[in-house]
């Protein structure tokens, strides 16, 4: 049930999937790649949130920092924490502040959702012991 | 000049070389060699892969077509090793065309299944008349007919990647198979065409040639952020790579002077203002192979400096979640040889980087 409510609604993708499928002896892996991409990510974001602060606005450098957390959200495949990045950098290249600002406000809201998704999961994981993969999204 | 690099071969090998010529008909060339039983274990995993994989082309029908017979017969031996039959062989395209057009509803066993075409004799038609021919097919019969008309294969001894990708996104060939021929690389490049060869079941778990092609295999992994290099290790380590994380380009160009034991790279895509630019460092390293192949060549440097390596080129792969159109002309430019794309999905990692992997 946890399952199909972290992958189906779309909170994580096919490349979460392909996480779990690295696991094989380490059965660590993946809750190791999570804390560390959330360590990466608080950090960039409170980046932002600091350049977002900032007048006026210094395009690029939120630019660079959104690429970067780009970069991490694919690599753990949270998909809708990385759609928010794509919309943040779109704005960003259009010069659009208030977009930018707003956007923010809504990828915050989806890391930390992800977040609280995740650590239950893997408190279940780890109750459960070693199972399955979580899904496979079509 | 072949007999004198081969007596030198020989030689090494503590052996003799004899000919007998007879004029009109040809030579024969015999030598012996000095040989001693390998490590049992070590090929193991690379026959049993071979062996099964065998299974998926045995039997299947390909046409040759090349106007040099004794090259065709190269090219049929190879075939023959991965149970490939080829009963005949054209010499033009014109009469590959009217050979398939005679066989274009044919009972199951004498259907073609795959047609190889040397450069010498495609390029010589700049119409495309198998491409034209095999539209024509597709339109004019069954569906049933038209998924299982013949794959196309170029057969070259030289392509760069780009005209490689060129003539396969136009559809006019399916795969282009470099030479000399290797069991391998054929099996490779047949195997990256899909719905080629008999269907089976998909295994799951890993592919036991993924853990041939990588294993013991030095892999660097350039990525600016710790998460990915994390990710990208994992997924090399599982199949055996060693792999080495470094975190910027610059750190990367430290490590890739000649000589170094890296097999192949991986660089994650170009961080756009950041002075770890990845595209540059490429270009760095290639600017130093070149120096260096350059100063081999002119005799200036000697190759023992450079473990013996004559001719300095490592893959470099870029890899990225996302890459469109600008972005790959960019790849390309730099001098990266490819692209790994994310997430790390097995079928993905094989066709990336078995054509570097395997000639090594």
């Amino acid at each position: 049930m946890l399952h199909e409510n972290i992958c189906e609604k779309g909170f994580l993708d096919e490349q979460f999937v392909q996480l779990e499928e690295l696991q094989d002896d380490d059965p660590n892996f993946v809750e190791e790649i999570a804390t560390l991409f959330y360590r990466d990510s608080s950090r960039l974001i409170s980046n932002i949130e600091q350049a977002l602060e900032k007048s006026p606005l210094d395009f690029s450098k939120l630019d660079n920092y959104m690429h970067q957390l780009k970069g991490s959200t694919t690599s753990i495949g949270a998909r809708r924490v990385k759609n928010e990045c794509t919309q943040f950098t779109d704005y960003c290249n259009a010069g659009n502040g208030e977009g930018c600002k707003r956007t923010f406000q809504q990828l915050k809201k989806e890391h930390s959702t992800l977040k609280k998704k995740l650590e239950a999961y893997f408190q279940l994981a780890r109750q459960i012991g070693p199972v399955e993969t979580a899904c496979r999204p079509k | 000049m072949g007999l004198s690099i081969s007596k030198r071969l020989v030689d090494l090998m503590g052996g003799e070389i004899g000919f007998v010529r007879k004029p009109g008909t040809g030579s024969t060339i015999a030598f012996t060699a000095v040989l001693k039983k390998g490590e049992t274990g070590s090929l193991d995993a690379k026959q049993q892969y071979y062996d099964h994989v065998v299974l998926d082309f045995r039997g299947l029908r390909a046409l040759i077509v090349d106007d040099k017979s004794i090259r065709a017969e190269v090219t049929r031996y190879h075939l023959r090793r991965l149970g490939i039959i080829v009963h005949d062989i054209a010499f033009s395209m014109e009469s590959a065309c009217a050979y398939l057009s005679s066989n274009s509803n044919p009972s199951d066993s004498s259907k073609i299944s795959m047609v190889l075409v040397d450069k010498d004799v495609w390029g010589v038609d700049s119409s495309h008349p198998l491409h034209v021919l095999l539209k024509k097919l597709r339109q004019n019969s069954r569906t049933e007919v038209s998924e299982s008309l013949p794959k196309i294969f170029l057969l070259s001894t030289s392509i760069t990647p780009i005209e490689r990708n060129e003539l396969k996104s136009a559809g006019l060939v399916d795969n282009v198979l470099m030479k000399p021929l290797g069991l391998s690389m054929l099996i490779f490049c047949f195997k990256e065409v899909p719905s080629i060869g008999k269907k089976r079941e998909a295994s799951r778990g890993k592919p036991p040639i993924l853990g041939v092609l990588f294993r013991n295999k030095q892999i660097m992994v350039v990525d600016d952020n710790l998460v990915n290099r994390r990710v990208a290790e994992r997924a090399l380590k599982k199949y055996g790579a060693i792999v080495t994380c470094v975190d910027s380009g610059k750190a990367a160009l430290e490590m890739l002077k000649p000589p170094h034991n890296f097999d192949a790279s991986w660089i994650s895509k170009c961080q756009k203002w950041m002075g770890n630019g990845f595209f540059d460092a490429t270009q760095r390293i290639r600017n130093l192979e070149r120096e260096v192949n350059e100063s081999i060549e002119s005799g200036e440097a000697s190759s023992e400096m450079f473990s013996n390596v004559t001719h300095w080129h490592m893959p470099i792969s870029a890899m990225t979640a996302d890459l469109d159109q600008a972005d790959k002309k960019e790849c390309m430019k730099s001098g990266m040889d490819g692209y790994v794309s994310k997430p790390f999905e097995q079928e993905q990692l094989y066709s990336a980087m078995a054509r570097f992997l395997v000639s090594n």
